[in-house]
């Protein structure tokens, strides 16, 4: 009886096994400030105690990769996409899971030779409004809002990261621990945590810096901080 | 039998065929045009792979390049700014204007032979000819125009769909299209016959003042406005104090190094009787007003050009004969060219009068 319970189970396990190698997973966003779930237009306060309300917010995301438990790179999609909180569809990424993976990897930003090549088509069509036509390069990622601590007209704050050439480079490299065993069949949810923006790595306060426009070392800033904001989500 | 069935099968093949013809008429294959690299200049930085001149684009190019309806309220057109008799820049404007007779903040420089040129404003922030319409488009200061209003504008009119199909093989409006359809007209204005290049190619010969300029010039000028293009498309320091209300730093908002700092892009001196003012901001009205600013009134700064410490000394003399060379870098078969001209004006037969130099 011990045996076939056995068997059964093995041949289950393998069943599950080539499951993994053809199912279709997803990788979704979840958008949060700090332990709170995001919502546009709501007020939150920044480790600075400053009041913002955020109500745009995109970035675009690319070279999507899974490492396996062998470190085996395993490529997701080559394809550039680009998160919009205020597109639902934008925030779930279709991908073709193939392998049992142990870390999964991805850059935020635009490559760098999409930035040095001319006028691009689709996602990354100027028309979009992710590009600076007054110097050539992609707006990595973009949040804008209000905050009465913002010494501007209507209390606006405008963060709009880009540079593509060392040494103000703000494409982030992001790779993030997969539970383990992962299991299959299941999406992947990356927490982003929108208040790291402003603390992730380097504290950025609104009143001093109200607006980011141009490549350089405040787009740096805000890039460090804003490659910290992903995590796992603890229920995968 | 055998004869019928042959008979029959040829007329079968035949029939077959003539309709592959016909749709192959139908499919508009757009003629391509040669680019032409004038004797011993450089190789053109532009790829033209990636974007073939053909008649049909060249034509959509022009058409877009002096079409209103690019500018937010349909009044500037890129050639508002970019006038053929001027070498296609703003005819005795230091700033040209904008939409809502709003200013803009730099001289619109002269534009020809942009194939050999990597990257484009005076401060160089642009990397590719494509994208450079981008910015005058765009600016609230010039034409006022988002994107992607533009290309709704566009798709909805009776002609350009029509354009575009004949330029690209079908009706699909985007902003590569309009940026390569731009470029490919752009790219046709080379600007290569000037006396100088006649004297260059054996078919003509300097008078004495030109000839004597041309060796001052080679001494005192050809370090940065480098032959065969007059420029070594380098950013620089020529000594000029921070103008307190624009407060353009030129080149260093684009790096933003201190060392950039008052840096902008040496501008070639082909065309440049007919292309006052100068200066990135329009400053000097006259080549008069640049002389005596490299001999006299340069500001030397932590960031001026080593090659200007000392200013430019330049004697009366000097001047004379480097006006008289500079007039022989005019190229009047490039600025009455009808292939530039704006189709409801055409060629203006005479020029407005020279106030300046």
């Amino acid at each position: 009886m011990q045996q076939k319970w056995k068997m059964a189970f093995l041949l289950i396990a393998l069943l599950g096994l080539t499951n993994i190698a053809i199912c279709q997973s997803t990788v979704q966003f979840k958008m949060m400030f700090n332990n709170q779930v995001f919502h546009k237009d709501s007020s939150y306060q920044n480790k600075a105690g400053e009041t913002i309300q955020i109500h745009r917010f995109m970035f675009y995301t690319t070279k999507w990769k899974l490492i396996t438990a062998t470190n085996d790179t395993i490529p997701l999609s080559k394809e550039h996409f680009l998160i919009n909180i205020e597109k639902e569809a934008s925030m779930i990424l279709p991908f073709i899971k193939g392998a049992n993976a142990k870390k999964i990897m991805f850059d935020i930003g635009v490559d760098s030779i999409l930035n040095t090549t001319g006028i691009q088509t689709g996602i990354l069509d100027p028309a979009i409004g992710m590009f600076w036509t007054w110097r050539t390069g992609y707006i990595m990622a973009k949040m804008h809002g209000v905050s009465p601590q913002a010494k501007t007209a209507g209390n606006r704050f405008s963060y709009e990261v880009g540079g593509f050439q060392s040494p103000y480079n703000s494409v982030r490299t992001i790779v993030l621990e997969l539970p383990i065993p992962a299991e299959k069949n299941k999406s992947i949810t990356i927490k982003t945590n929108l208040a790291n923006w402003f603390s992730g790595k380097h504290n950025i306060q609104i009143s001093t810096f109200p607006n980011c426009h141009n490549a350089g070392k405040l787009a740096m800033q805000l890039a460090d901080n804003y490659a910290s904001m992903f995590s796992i989500h603890s229920n995968n | 039998m055998q004869i019928k069935r042959t008979i029959l099968f040829i007329v079968v093949l035949v029939t077959l065929c003539a309709g592959f013809i016909g749709i192959n008429k139908n499919q508009s294959i757009p003629k391509r045009v040669p680019f032409i690299v004038p004797k011993g200049w450089p190789k053109p930085v532009y790829d033209f792979n990636k974007n073939p001149l053909t008649e049909a684009g060249i034509a959509l190019g022009k058409q877009l390049f002096y079409d209103g309806q690019l500018s937010k309220d349909g009044t500037i057109s890129c050639g508002s700014c970019h006038q053929q008799f001027g070498a296609f820049n703003s005819y005795d404007h230091p700033l040209s204007h904008g939409i809502e007779n709003a200013l803009t903040t730099r001289n619109a420089p002269a534009l020809f032979n942009l194939a050999w040129q990597k990257e484009f404003m005076w401060d160089g922030g642009i990397n590719h000819l494509d994208l450079q319409p981008l910015a005058p488009i765009t600016a609230h200061n010039e034409m006022g125009e988002e994107l992607e209003n533009l290309m709704t504008k566009l798709k909805k009119t009776k002609q350009y769909p029509k354009l575009f199909k004949a330029a690209f093989g079908d009706e699909t409006i985007n902003t590569q299209r309009l940026g390569k359809a731009l470029s490919q007209f752009l790219l046709t204005m080379v600007s290569s016959n000037s006396k100088y290049d006649r004297v260059m190619r054996g078919e003509d010969s300097f008078l004495l003042p030109e000839k004597l300029g041309y060796a001052i010039f080679k001494t005192k000028c050809a370090q940065c406005h480098t032959e065969p293009m007059f420029t070594d498309y380098s950013y620089r320091n020529i000594g000029i104090p921070l103008e307190p209300y624009l407060k353009d730093l030129g080149r260093m908002t684009i790096t933003n190094e201190a060392a950039d700092s008052l840096k902008f892009r040496v501008p070639s001196l082909r065309n440049v009787m007919v292309s006052f003012p100068y200066g990135h901001d329009g400053r000097f009205f006259s080549l008069m007003n640049v002389f005596e600013h490299y001999r006299n009134n340069m500001q030397i700064g932590p960031t001026t050009d080593t090659l200007l410490k000392n200013k430019l000394p330049l004697s009366n003399y000097e001047i004379g004969q480097l006006r008289a060379f500079f007039q022989t870098l005019t190229d009047s078969v490039f600025l009455k060219d009808p292939r530039f001209a704006e189709p409801s004006i055409g060629i203006k037969s005479n020029p407005p009068l020279d106030q300046h130099n």
